[in-house]
């Protein structure tokens, strides 16, 4: 954890004189939310660690800022989840001292500090927080689409409304998804089917979830209202003759909310054995771990089928629907250099996209353009080059899950926006990408 | 069973801003669909009569039978017993309706009925040498091409081609087939048991990603790294995100940092 990073990042010298300044004066930081909590006294905390023999830990340990320059490029690290040392080791004790009752503003400090006490997630079965259901009333089985791998939001808000029926009745959560690609226990899984990740095909999911339904008699099975989930499920409710509620918006007491007559009218209906979720049913908190114990399943055999799969199309970056696309490469007036930039779109594998300058200058066209006058896009990720960011740009990629900016200028919008934000020239970056991608594909 | 028609399941569909009865738009999708394929295109409707049944015969279809039906009752055992008399070789039907319940089950239990596959999302069928060749639209703007020389269920969501236009002289001669069908089917009880109904207000939409979807690997800023740095931090970044898949390097400068690499993608994936 304590190791160097042998990358040179940068340093933000206001953050560090805020923070100086906050510790000395004993204020607590506003535009830094996450260490303010950690610096916040709990008397409840106090007292039950007094109670259980252990010395009072100080908690407002100053904050570990950055690490000591040791690379050659000269930077620092600076990073909003930088590991806190001090404040993780404060923790420790007290969660020895098995608390009886859920402190629940110490979970939310404790999850803000995820990458802290990772070493904690990484170890369920001595964790002390961990919570463990043997014998649950009922069952919810979630089946995300995890498609190459990774949960969508979608599958998130699924695996919320999963945790939440099984919450209103003392249930637990199986879920049927991919080994890693994701922290299970902390969304509010008890039990992980670990499934083939790549794999796409609806009669092996078909199967397996058939399997589960056999074995362990979930009460629900949830799925995604997308484009896997909408069908499994469906499948899943004809061959067995369960009753479905689709595109449910809500869950509440009274019942599930549905939309029919083309979203105009909704329904409360009765809970069914099988649910299809909309985005943005639900959203997923991390909450306290449970310990998504993994269920062995038999091997399965490749199903005979009737239709011959004869693969992917290849993919053209340029005439790729931008609304569907999952990866986009996005090109701004820092970028000058148009072969290069259409060279990285084929060998990444992603849809070319633009702003409102590029095409009005006649580099792309007009269907490439993205933001408010363009088309909004929600792609897994979004790679911007030589883009700063005008709002109406940002407007159009504001429902994408991450985003890495690369652009000269440090104080630009964009670089703002993006999970990982590089300052430097845009072709230069795509001319080493493509170096770097070429000789593997 | 390949030499029959292709059927096409109707619907009446209702303009979402003005509320008046319209074709339905996945449903004239895969009407344009099937009439590209090159056999004969047999239109079924079961339900409630509409004059804009017409407008499918202004895009080219020859022939439209429409089973009357009151509006309570469940068209699915009165469609299944009209296709199986029609054996087609091809069933095209939109995902789901615009207007009613609009569960989408309806061609699932068509196709389980008839024991066909169904393939969903699909974006055009054609035919080569006695065989199927269908497009399916998959996440991230992907589309896989599967073949077969039996008779599919296909359904048509969104994607794909744009709408042929009515012509509306046609729209407006042609004669539907109206068939009343008085035998009683039982209906179809996988529907859920409806509590209560309102007007559906409008949800408020989701500002940013999600909070759990949010900032997993950190944000991180790098300032003027060398080019080499920084298109690493990049790939290492979206093999983090599961964007790419991870052995696309074969690069040996980076074998210093390869145990570096390990570590911050499953602390990725951990969190």
């Amino acid at each position: 954890m304590t190791e160097e990073p042998h990358i040179p990042f940068r340093r933000d010298p206001r953050l560090e004189q805020n923070r100086r300044r906050a510790s000395a004066e004993g204020i607590p930081d506003k535009e830094e939310a996450k260490p303010t909590v950690a610096k916040r006294r709990d008397p409840r905390l106090e007292r039950s660690s007094r109670r259980a023999g252990l010395s009072d830990e100080p908690q407002n340990v100053p904050e570990h800022t950055s690490s000591p320059d040791q690379g050659s490029g000269g930077g620092r690290v600076t990073s909003k989840h930088a590991a806190t040392p001090a404040s993780s080791e404060a923790q420790s004790p007290a969660t020895d001292a098995r608390q009886l009752r859920r402190d629940p503003r110490r979970d939310r400090g404790r999850e803000r500090h995820s990458t802290s006490s990772e070493t904690s997630a990484l170890r369920p079965d001595t964790d002390p927080e961990i919570r463990k259901i043997d014998d649950a009333s009922f069952w919810v089985l979630v089946v995300p689409d995890a498609i190459s791998g990774a949960l969508s939001s979608h599958d998130q808000d699924t695996i919320a409304v999963a945790r939440l029926i099984a919450d209103n009745h003392e249930g637990g959560v199986i879920a049927l998804a991919p080994e890693g690609a994701a922290d299970y226990g902390r969304m509010g899984i008890d039990r992980l089917a670990p499934f083939p990740s790549t794999n796409s095909d609806a009669e092996l999911r078909l199967s397996i979830t058939s399997h589960i339904l056999d074995a362990l008699g979930p009460k629900h099975v949830v799925l995604p209202e997308s484009a896997y989930g909408a069908h499994l499920a469906r499948l899943l409710s004809v061959r067995r003759g369960l009753p479905i509620a689709t595109g449910v918006t809500r869950i509440s007491e009274a019942g599930w909310a549905r939309p029919t007559d083309g979203g105009r009218r909704e329904q409360i209906v009765a809970p069914t054995p099988i649910v299809t979720i909309a985005p943005e049913a639900a959203e997923l908190k991390l909450g306290p771990a449970r310990e998504a114990r993994r269920i062995a399943l038999p091997a399965f055999p490749p199903l005979e089928s009737e239709l011959e799969d004869c693969g992917l199309l290849p993919l053209d970056p340029q005439s790729v629907p931008l609304q569907e696309a999952e990866f986009i490469v996005s090109a701004g007036t820092g970028v000058s250099d148009w072969t290069t930039f259409e060279d990285l779109a084929r060998v990444i594998g992603a849809a070319i996209g633009c702003t409102r300058a590029v095409c009005d200058a006649g580099h792309l066209p007009r269907h490439r353009q993205i933001g408010a006058s363009g088309t909004l896009v929600n792609p897994r990720c979004y790679l911007s080059f030589g883009i700063s960011g005008a709002p109406q740009h940002l407007q159009g990629i504001a429902r994408c899950e991450r985003v890495i900016a690369v652009n000269t200028d440090l104080h630009a919008d964009m670089i703002k926006r993006a999970d990982l934000a590089i300052v430097a020239d845009a072709q230069v970056v795509m001319r080493s990408l493509v170096d770097l991608l070429r000789p593997a594909r | 069973m390949m030499e029959g028609p292709a059927v096409v399941l109707l619907s009446i569909g209702r303009n979402p801003v003005s509320g008046r009865p319209r074709r339905a738009a996945r449903d004239a999708r895969a009407v344009s669909m099937a009439l590209d394929v090159g056999v004969p295109v047999i239109g079924i409707h079961a339900g409630p009569g509409s004059d804009v049944l017409g407008d499918y015969f202004g895009m080219g279809l020859a022939q439209l039978i429409h089973l009357v039906l009151p509006e309570s009752l469940d068209p699915i055992g009165v469609l299944h017993s009209q296709i199986e008399a029609l054996g087609p070789s091809l069933v095209f039907a939109g995902t789901r309706a615009e207007i009613g319940e609009g569960s989408g089950i309806v061609p699932y239990e068509v196709a389980r009925r008839l024991s066909l596959p169904l393939v969903p999302q699909v974006v055009s069928v054609s035919k080569n040498d006695e065989k199927l060749q269908l497009l399916q639209a998959l996440p991230g703007a992907r589309r896989r091409c599967l073949k077969t020389n039996r008779s599919v269920l296909v359904t048509v969501d969104s994607h794909g081609p744009p709408l042929r236009q009515i012509a509306r002289g046609p729209a407006r001669r042609r004669e539907i087939q109206r068939l009343e069908r008085p035998e009683s089917f039982p209906s179809l009880n996988l529907l859920p048991a409806c509590l209560s109904e309102r007007p559906a207000r409008p949800r408020p939409k989701r500002i940013g990603p999600a909070t759990a979807a949010k900032g997993v690997n950190g944000r991180q800023t790098l300032v003027n790294p060398d080019a080499e740095t920084a298109a690493h931090e990049i790939l290492r970044f979206l093999e983090a995100e599961r964007i790419i898949t991870p052995p696309i390097r074969t690069d040996h400068s980076l074998e210093e940092s390869a145990h570096d690499d390990s570590r911050r993608s499953s602390q990725a994936s951990q969190d």
